[in-house]
């Protein structure tokens, strides 16, 4: 399903346990999600999507539901 | 630099603000003044503060100093047993802003906020010129501090707000945490001018930070090479951002096309990048490379700060060699003990980096550790000052070991237990940092002087 890629995002860059849920996921919640967990997740999200996130949108993205918002403005269709 | 003088000079007029957080919590320099007058200890002693990037927290330390009550300042990430452990070694007569209650202390609620922790009965007796603790770098497990003077710290902040041209209606923000000496100098240098710092704990990837950097009017960040890294991965370009004057680059090594990406992009947008170079052991910083020497040497640690002097000792005909720094910031020595805590200072002003370099006019490069310095449980040994002490008491070298000193004896009369207990004494460090081998001859090159690569070899054997 589409809404897996940025799941498996967030799991992989943040390193976490598959069974979490990161849909309910903000920025400094979970001790993974530190300022350097920030960066490896911009670039995961990057990479994933072949986007490049400006930088008011890498400070932007303080949440799951954030992430999905920046890449439908990045013109993503298929989260 | 000359003499100790205040932290905060007698000119600067009470209703400016000194600290101001987002939330609007703000300390002015009048009510720091008043809050160093009263401060809850009856009796002396050292403070130990776990730090917070807090207006209330960072008072308490500007407090103290000011009233000349030596603060002992630790990350909050220290876990409960490592502070239960330092109380028990240090014997602090208060401990602030640690929320698991010590036995032997009693609890108090301080104005602001922040729980403070009373010792019942005496604390251990400080030296009179003993003003700061911080951690020895990478070691917040190890009881082990830096010992610095109240002229070191007052005279780095000086030099550091000079060097870098720091005037009272600038703003500092709290981009690093204030137990480390570089986020502790950028509050320091700022205070030293009459200057306001933003105070905040969040990271250079909020927004929270960067609506305080932008409501602050901040006029500098100081990072380190990890900031730095995340800043050029948001494409951070330092618009948008009239306030801003410069950012330094501290706290280790940024390489050179990071360097050069940070000079254009701050240039493009009429700002400086500055890079700096130093250790706990001297305050802070000791190095300064502007914008215009890093444009002429990219990969300079830059010049000496006002009142430093940097040396180099290196073998004929080598380059490279030794750095020594000499200047008022030197650190005292350092403490693991509460006897540690009266010892005056130790060093002189003078101190071994630990790193190798060289100089090209006033601009120093740095190449390399020492291999002759070391670390061992997060102290730093000088093998050629170990040697010194063993050659006083027979024919014995070091060489490092795997975070130990492997020291080689070679006469049978002396005592491989003895010596090893000894020299882990003299260096306060634990026994098992020093292990001691005996041998029949201590391996020499044809010049006379020791072999220390095949004694290198030799460890582990």
């Amino acid at each position: 399903m589409s809404t897996d890629r940025l799941r498996d995002a967030f799991v992989k860059s943040l390193e976490l346990d598959p069974s979490v849920d990161v849909t309910a996921l903000n920025y400094r919640e979970i001790p993974e999600w530190d300022s350097i967990g920030h960066m490896a997740l911009v670039a995961s999200i990057e990479d994933a999507f072949d986007v490049m996130l400006t930088t008011d949108q890498v400070i932007a993205l303080s949440s799951f539901q954030a992430a999905r918002d920046i890449l439908k403005d990045q013109g993503v269709d298929d989260i | 630099m000359s003499g100790e003088r205040s932290l905060v000079p007698e000119w600067v007029r009470s209703e400016v603000v000194a600290l101001r957080s987002a939330t609007g919590q703000s300390a002015t320099y009048g009510q720091l003044r008043e809050r160093a007058a009263a401060l809850p200890l009856p009796s002396p002693g050292l403070v130990l503060v776990k730090t917070t990037n807090s207006v209330d927290v960072i008072s308490t330390y500007v407090a103290c100093f000011l009233a000349g009550v030596p603060i002992a300042l630790i990350d909050q990430s220290v876990t409960d047993d490592v502070v239960a452990s330092l109380v028990e070694t240090y014997q602090p007569i208060a401990v602030v802003n640690h929320s698991a209650v010590l036995h032997g202390y009693s609890v108090s609620l301080e104005s602001g906020g922040t729980m403070w922790q009373h010792r019942e009965g005496p604390a251990a007796p400080t030296h009179p010129d003993l003003a700061v603790m911080l951690a020895t770098s990478g070691s917040t497990g190890s009881p082990k501090f830096v010992k610095l003077s109240r002229s070191a710290v007052v005279s780095n902040a000086r030099s550091i707000a000079e060097g870098l041209g720091v005037r009272d209606e600038h703003r500092a923000i709290t981009s690093l945490p204030f137990s480390y000496s570089y986020g502790l100098s950028v509050i320091n240098s700022h205070l030293a001018v009459g200057a306001s710092t933003a105070v905040t704990d969040a990271a250079v990837v909020t927004k929270d930070f960067w609506n305080l950097v932008r409501n602050e009017r901040v006029s500098t960040i100081a990072g380190v090479p990890t900031t730095y890294k995340m800043l050029r991965q948001m494409r951070w370009d330092a618009s948008d951002l009239p306030h801003l004057e410069y950012v330094t680059q501290a706290g280790g090594r940024l390489p050179d096309p990071d360097r050069l990406h940070f000079l254009d992009t701050l240039a493009r947008v009429g700002k400086d990048f500055v890079v700096m170079y130093g250790q706990t052991e001297a305050t802070a910083r000791i190095t300064i490379a502007p914008t215009e020497l890093l444009r002429e040497h990219l990969s300079t640690a830059g010049r000496a700060i006002p009142g430093g002097q940097l040396t180099i000792s290196s073998e004929a005909g080598s380059r490279e060699g030794a750095v020594t720094y000499h200047g008022p910031n030197v650190m005292m020595g350092y403490a693991s003990t509460a006897e540690d805590l009266v010892t005056g200072d130790e060093l002189g002003g003078i101190l071994e980096t630990g790193d190798l370099g060289y100089l090209v006019g006033e601009a120093l490069f740095l190449t390399g550790r020492s291999k002759r310095i070391v670390k061992v449980f997060g102290v730093r040994v000088s093998l050629d000052d170990v040697d010194g002490w063993l050659q006083q008491r027979g024919a014995a070298v070091a060489v490092q070991g795997d975070d130990s000193i492997e020291v080689f004896v070679e006469s049978h009369d002396l005592e491989a237990p003895e010596l090893r207990r000894s020299l882990a004494d003299y260096l306060g460090i634990h026994l098992t940092g020093v292990r001691v081998t005996t041998v029949e001859k201590l391996p020499l090159l044809s010049s006379g002087k020791v072999d220390f690569i095949t004694l290198q070899g030799w460890v582990g054997r």
